[in-house]
């Protein structure tokens, strides 16, 4: 009995926060997982749960609220009952008064570390959500570092196909992919699977198009003048799907929705301007 | 992906966005420059323009002409 409290407490105490954090590291970035042994696993759960437990006992010894609702001596007490049956024979009654106890003891800690890693976690979520603002904030190199480890074990497959941590505003990921078959697509990225390990498993294109190489170089051979532009054609479908084990090379190319419309520059400016005037005239 | 990793793909991107940026306005522009009445003639009949460029048809709306100079 006694090897199951100790269990369940590791469970409570060390795992579950471990846990919670997982999850909501999950719901903002594609985690990386690695192969952990289970000492690897306990040791990381205890050292990322220490503080956060700490902070919990002793804001529950601060308020007074660990100690109201027992004291060392029932701690002692259920630990001793559930370690000896004879203790237990013993102490039979006062076992169940401690364990009452000890129950709302370890409810009082508990409470407070759930809710510091649930707080935490929060946190955590807002700054990766915000991870380029906060960044771009920061001047020393070592608070950029220091920000860096918030930041979830990401797959780097992740950081480049989600537009979660880019610059303010909307942007489209394009993508040219060659083939190791030799065919070169293009299209914007609508989509990227991953592995457990966070290698690439697929990508999926919107508006994807084909470039015909050997009709281009037929062309080219006779027409020196030929441009590449006439050669792209539309695959029709907005759901290209690239298994990652078919690409030769990736070229990613970011870009904002509305390309102008971001700090035009003066002779950009004219140029637009002179069009919407014709508009007008015209109109 | 260390947090120095995180830190270098991170301005690598940045200098892809400002590159490719660059490179789709400029041929925006120029097509827009060289093909001015065909463009016109998009905007008049579906208030939008369809611009061929390196990246793929991006299609430019009368609205966002008119943020562009706002």
């Amino acid at each position: 009995m006694l090897a199951l409290l100790v269990s369940f407490l590791i469970a409570v105490y060390l795992l579950g926060p471990n846990l919670i954090a997982r999850w909501a590291a999950d719901l903002v970035v594609f985690r990386k997982t690695r192969t952990e042994s289970h000492a690897e696993e306990v040791a990381s759960s205890i050292i990322a749960a220490a503080i956060p437990l700490l902070i919990a006992v002793a804001w529950a010894r601060w308020t007074g609220a660990l100690w109201h609702s027992g004291t060392q001596a029932d701690v002692e007490m259920v630990f001793s009952a559930l370690q000896s049956d004879n203790f237990f024979q013993s102490h039979h009654a006062q076992f169940f008064t401690s364990l009452y106890a000890f129950f709302w003891m370890n409810y009082a800690i508990l409470w407070r570390l759930y809710l510091l890693v649930l707080l935490a976690c929060a946190v955590r979520i807002v700054i990766v959500l915000n991870y380029n603002r906060v960044w771009r904030s920061l001047h020393r190199r070592w608070m950029r570092t220091l920000l860096a480890t918030i930041v979830p074990r990401l797959s780097e497959w992740d950081l480049l196909f989600s537009d979660m941590l880019l610059p303010d505003g909307h942007f489209r990921i394009m993508a040219d992919v060659l083939t190791k078959t030799g065919g070169l697509y293009q299209g914007t990225v609508q989509d990227r699977m991953l592995n457990n390990d966070g290698s690439l498993q697929s990508i999926t294109l919107a508006n994807p198009r084909r470039f015909e190489r050997d009709e281009f170089r037929k062309a080219k051979t006779e027409d020196l003048e030929t441009v590449s532009d006439e050669f792209w054609f539309n695959i029709p479908g907005n759901l290209f799907i690239v298994m990652a084990a078919d690409i030769a090379n990736l070229n990613i190319r970011y870009i904002r929705r509305k390309p102008l419309s971001f700090q035009p520059s003066d002779d950009e400016r004219q140029v637009l301007t002179r069009l919407l005037d014709r508009l007008k005239e015209g109109k | 992906m260390s947090s120095s990793e995180l830190e270098y793909v991170l301005s690598l991107r940045d200098a892809n966005i400002g590159t490719s940026q660059k490179r789709l306005r400029a041929e925006i522009i120029e097509f827009i420059q060289r093909h001015e009445d065909a463009v016109l003639a998009q905007l008049r009949t579906h208030e939008s323009a369809v611009i061929p460029t390196s990246f793929g048809e991006i299609t430019l709306n009368l609205a966002d002409l008119h943020e562009a100079i706002a």
